[in-house]
C-alpha cells in the first residue's frame, strides 16, 4: 500500500507499539489485493477405458462452468488433453485434437463406410478437404494421400464443393495400386470445379480399384467396423434389407461413401458451419432413414425418415440448413449439434472460437484405451521429450502456472514412484514452485475416498463403480490440488470449483483479528491508492461474512476483479461478545 | 520509505523510555525483533525461502524445520534441521515397478517370485493359484496390496461373467525389455528427457480378464 492507506496503516502499526496501544486497537484495517491476471497451462488427463463415455461426456458438457473464473481473472489460458493411455510408444503422451473420426452406419449398426482423419492431414480454416474421384471407394477413401484441399470456393467464401462432384486433385498421391476399371458418372468426376489439375485422364473416365463395384465385396477395409463384406449376404436383391418393398433400400456397405467434409469453416462459425459430403455409387436410389452419422465418441446423428441420396448423387449434411449459417453449403439434411468435426485445434485458448464445442470433443477421448491406465505417466510423456517439443510443442509456457487435472475411474499404474512423478511435475515449473503451489498444481476427478472395505469401490454412481484412486488422491494433496469425486452426477460444481482453483481467484479473505460484524466496512479499491476508490460494498448484498471462517465472502458474480484492492475495517469483537450465526456462516468453503 | 520513516518516527518519539519490542510488543510486519529492536526481515516464513532452507528469525537459514521445506522423498528431521531421506511406507505410492515396501526398514525392494515371469501354462508359475495368462504368470491374490507396485489384483472372469480368480497383473510385456527398477528414475525424470516405454502392440489388456 502507499500513500494515504499507507499512511493509516503506518499510523496503526507504529502505534501499535506505544503506550496507546489499548485505544487504538479498537479497529483493524485489513487490506487483500485480488490475485492478478493469470498465464496458465492446463494439461487434462483423461482415462480412455471402455468405462468412462459418461464421464468424458459430462466433463465436456461443462466447459462453462470450468473456464468461468479464467474469463472472470482475464487468465490467458492454454488447455490440451491426452490420454491416460501409455503403452503406445507412438502416441502416449500425444496430446489430442484435429484427430476425429465420420463413421456411416446403418440402422442395424453395420458399417456402411467410414474414415478417420487426423492433425497430419491438411485440415485447412476455411477449406474443405476433398476425395479425389479416383479414389471413390470405401477402402480408400480414408487414405490420406486420397484428399485435398477444396480450392474452389462456394456460398460465402469458404472453399469446398458440397453437393457438387470433386475435382481432380492437384497433387494427389499415387492412384490406387489396383488395376481394375471402373466406368465412373459424369457427376463423379466431371466437374473439375477449379482444380487446377484437370487433365482428361483424371475426370470423365478414371480407373479404379476392384472394390469400387458397389456390391458387397468392395468393403475390403472400412476401418475395422462391424460391418461385414460380402459374407453378409450383401447382394444385388433388395429384399435382404429389410426396408419397405416399395420405397428406396437402405445402402449396404460400401454404396454410399464420405467424399468431402468441412471442419473448419472461416466464413461463419463452426458450429454453423460444418458439414459432411456423402456420394451414391450404386445405380439405385437409397434411403438413409435410419442410418447413423457417427464418431467414435459422443456424436451420433440419426436421419430423419425421408432421407435419401440418388443414384450418383452427393447428399451434404450440415449442421444447420440455414445458408446464412451454414455457409451456402446447400445442405440436405441438418444435423444440429449431434454431430460435430475436430478442427485442427490441439491447444484450446481463450481465443479460440467455438471453444464449447471444441472442449467437448477434445475431452471425449473414446473408450478404446487400455484397460490398466497410467495417468501420471501419460502426462509425463506429454510433458517430456520427445512429446514436449515434438507434437505438444507450444503448450509448456514458460511464465505459465501449470496444472494437470486427472479423470478416471480407477488408480494409476504408472512405473515411477511418485515422489519421482512430484519432483518431475513440480521441476517443470522451477524449484519456485516447490514453495508456490499456484505455480504447479495436480487435481484430480476420482474415486476419492478409501473403500471401508479392502477390494470394493472408492464410489458408484449411475454410470457405474469408480475404483479408489490412491495415487491422484496423495499427489493431489501433494501439491494442493483440487480432489473432486468422479461419482458426481452432475459435473457442474466440480467443473467451477476445479476452474476456481486453477483461476487462482480468492473468493473469501480470512480477517486478521475478530471484528464486531456490525461495524465492517468493505471498500473496494482499483490500486493501492485511496483516489482509486471504486465503491463502498454493502454487507449481504455485495459481500457476506462468514463467521465460522472469519472471512469476507464473494459470491461469483460479485467477485472483485482481478488486480483489484478490498479493505476491510471493523472494530475489533470485544472480549467475551460473539457475533451472531448468519447466514453466511453456512456457506461452502473451498 | 515513507512507512520506514514514519514509523521510525513514531516510534522513537513515542517509546524513547521503553524496549522497542518484546513478547508483548511485536514488531510491524516486514521486521522482526532482535534484542528489543525491529529489524527488517528476509523472511517471516519458510515459504519465502529456497527449498532445503527454512526461515530463523527473519533469516533465512540452511536446512529444515518442517517437511516442506524439504524435497519429496526426504522429510525434515527437527531435531538436526537437515533433510533426510524419507523411507517408504506404502508399495502403490513410495515404490517403483515391481518392488514392495518393507515398512519397518523404510526400505523398498524388488518382488522376487513369478510376478510377469514368462510361462506357457500354469504349471511354469509355481502353483498356489498361480496361473499364465497372455504368456505371463499372475500371481495369486486377494487385493492390490498383494501386489508390487504397478501391478494391481485383476479378477479373472469366465465367458459368463464369474469370477475365477484373482491375480497381480500388468502390462508385462511393457517393462521386460527395460528394467525400471534399476532405473535412476528420479534423475533421467528430471531431465525431463525419457523415452517412451517399450512396447509391444499385439497384446492389449481389457478391464476385466476373460479366461476360457
Amino acid at each position: 500500500m502507499n500513500k494515504p492507506i499507507l499512511l493509516t496503516a503506518a499510523i496503526l502499526a507504529g502505534l501499535g507499539g506505544c503506550s496507546q496501544y489499548e485505544f487504538y486497537t479498537q479497529s483493524r484495517v485489513d487490506f487483500f489485493q485480488q490475485i492478478n491476471r493469470q498465464t496458465v497451462d492446463i494439461l487434462l488427463v483423461v482415462d480412455n477405458s471402455c468405462s468412462m463415455i459418461e464421464e468424458q461426456t459430462k466433463l465436456g458438457d461443462n466447459f462453462d462452468g470450468f473456464i468461468q473464473y479464467f474469463d472472470a481473472s482475464e487468465s490467458d489460458y492454454q488447455i490440451a488433453a491426452v490420454t491416460t493411455d501409455a503403452i503406445d510408444a507412438v502416441s502416449s503422451g500425444r496430446m489430442l485434437g484435429g484427430d476425429d473420426e465420420i463413421v456411416l452406419r446403418d440402422s442395424g449398426g453395420s458399417l456402411i463406410d467410414s474414415l478417420t482423419y487426423t492433425r497430419d492431414w491438411p485440415l485447412t480454416e476455411g477449406a474443405a478437404l476433398s476425395l479425389d474421384p479416383a479414389w471413390f471407394n470405401p477402402g480408400d477413401n480414408d487414405k490420406i494421400e486420397a484428399w485435398c484441399v477444396a480450392t474452389s470456393s462456394y456460398g460465402a467464401g469458404d472453399l469446398g464443393t458440397p453437393g457438387a462432384a470433386n475435382p481432380v486433385c492437384a497433387a494427389a498421391g499415387p492412384f490406387p495400386p489396383d488395376t481394375g476399371e471402373t466406368t465412373m458418372t459424369s457427376e463423379d468426376t466431371g466437374d473439375t470445379g477449379g482444380a487446377e489439375d484437370t487433365s482428361a485422364d483424371d475426370t470423365a473416365t478414371t480407373t479404379s480399384p476392384d472394390d469400387t463395384d458397389v456390391t458387397g465385396d468392395d468393403t475390403g477395409d472400412t476401418g475395422g467396423g462391424t460391418a461385414t463384406t460380402d459374407d453378409t449376404g450383401a447382394t444385388t436383391s433388395p429384399d435382404d434389407t429389410g426396408d419397405a418393398p416399395d420405397g428406396p433400400r437402405e445402402p449396404r456397405s460400401g454404396e454410399v461413401i464420405i467424399t468431402e467434409f468441412m471442419s473448419d469453416p472461416a466464413a461463419v462459425a463452426d458450429i454453423g458451419g460444418e458439414w459432411v459430403e456423402l456420394h451414391n455409387l450404386s445405380d439405385e436410389a437409397l434411403s438413409l432413414a435410419g442410418c447413423v452419422l457417427a464418431d467414435d465418441g459422443r456424436n451420433a446423428f440419426t436421419f430423419p425418415s425421408g432421407a435419401s441420396i440418388d443414384p450418383g448423387q452427393y447428399l451434404v449434411v450440415a449442421r444447420t440448413l440455414d445458408e446464412s449459417a451454414n455457409g451456402g453449403a446447400g445442405a440436405d439434411v441438418e444435423t444440429g449439434a449431434e454431430f460435430t468435426l475436430q478442427n485442427n485445434v490441439v491447444l484450446l485458448t481463450n481465443q479460440t472460437e467455438g471453444a464449447e464445442e471444441i472442449f467437448a470433443e477434445m475431452v471425449a477421448v473414446g473408450i478404446t484405451g487400455a484397460g490398466l491406465e497410467m495417468g501420471l505417466e501419460g502426462a509425463r510423456l506429454a510433458l517430456s521429450e520427445p512429446m514436449l517439443s515434438g507434437d505438444n510443442a507450444g503448450f509448456l509456457r514458460e511464465d505459465a502456472n501449470l496444472s494437470i487435472i486427472f479423470l478416471s475411474d480407477e488408480d494409476d499404474m504408472s512405473p515411477y514412484a511418485l515422489d519421482d512423478y512430484e519432483r518431475f511435475f513440480i521441476e517443470l515449473k522451477g524449484d519456485e514452485a516447490y514453495r508456490n503451489p499456484q505455480r504447479m498444481s495436480i487435481s484430480a476427478v476420482v474415486g476419492d475416498e478409501p473403500p471401508s472395505v479392502d477390494g470394493q469401490p472408492s464410489c458408484s454412481s449411475s454410470n457405474g463403480e469408480a475404483i479408489y484412486g490412491s495415487r491422484y488422491v496423495e499427489l493431489v494433496s501433494r501439491t494442493q490440488g483440487q480432489l473432486e469425486s468422479i461419482c458426481d452426477e452432475d459435473f457442474s460444481q466440480l467443473a467451477e470449483e476445479l476452474g476456481l482453483l486453477i483461476s487462482g481467484l480468492s473468493l473469501e479473505f480470512e480477517l486478521s483479528d475478530q471484528p464486531n460484524e456490525s461495524t465492517l466496512e468493505v471498500s473496494l479499491y482499483e490500486t493501492d491508492d485511496d483516489d482509486s476508490l471504486i465503491g463502498v460494498l454493502e454487507k449481504d448484498v455485495d459481500y457476506s461474512y462468514v463467521i465460522d471462517r472469519n472471512s469476507v465472502r464473494f459470491e461469483e458474480e460479485q467477485l472483485p476483479p482481478p488486480g483489484t484492492w478490498i479493505r476491510v475495517e471493523y472494530e475489533l469483537l470485544a472480549t467475551g461478545a460473539s457475533n451472531v450465526e448468519s447466514e453466511g456462516s453456512e456457506e461452502s468453503s473451498r | 520509505m515513507i512507512f520506514l520513516w514514519f514509523l521510525s518516527a513514531l516510534l522513537t518519539l513515542g517509546c524513547a523510555d521503553g524496549p522497542e519490542c518484546d513478547a508483548e510488543t511485536p514488531c510491524p510486519f516486514g521486521s522482526v525483533c532482535v534484542e528489543s529492536v525491529c529489524e527488517t526481515n528476509t523472511c517471516v516464513t519458510s515459504a519465502q525461502c529456497d527449498m532445503e532452507q527454512y526461515c530463523a528469525d527473519g533469516v533465512c537459514t540452511e536446512g529444515c524445520d518442517a517437511d516442506s521445506d524439504c524435497y519429496p522423498g526426504t522429510a525434515c528431521d527437527v531435531e538436526t534441521t537437515t533433510c533426510e531421506a524419507e523411507g517408504c511406507s506404502d508399495t502403490h505410492t513410495d515404490c517403483a515397478y515391481n518392488e514392495f515396501c518393507n515398512e519397518i526398514s523404510g526400505e523398498c525392494f524388488e518382488a522376487s517370485g513369478y510376478y510377469c515371469q514368462e510361462c506357457g501354462g500354469d504349471a511354469d508359475c509355481g502353483g498356489n493359484g498361480n496361473t499364465c495368462y497372455n504368456g505371463y504368470c499372475a500371481v495369486s491374490c486377494e487385493s492390490d496390496n498383494d501386489c508390487p507396485s504397478a501391478y494391481t489384483c485383476i479378477p479373472f472372469v469366465d465367458l459368463a461373467g464369474n469370477i475365477q480368480y484373482f491375480g497381480c497383473y500388468t502390462y508385462c510385456w511393457l517393462f521386460e525389455d527395460g528394467d525400471y527398477s534399476d532405473l535412476e528414475s528420479r534423475d533421467s525424470m528430471s531431465s525431463g528427457v525419457q523415452e517412451a516405454l517399450p512396447v509391444h502392440l499385439e497384446l492389449e489388456l481389457p478391464e476385466c480378464l476373460v479366461v476360457e
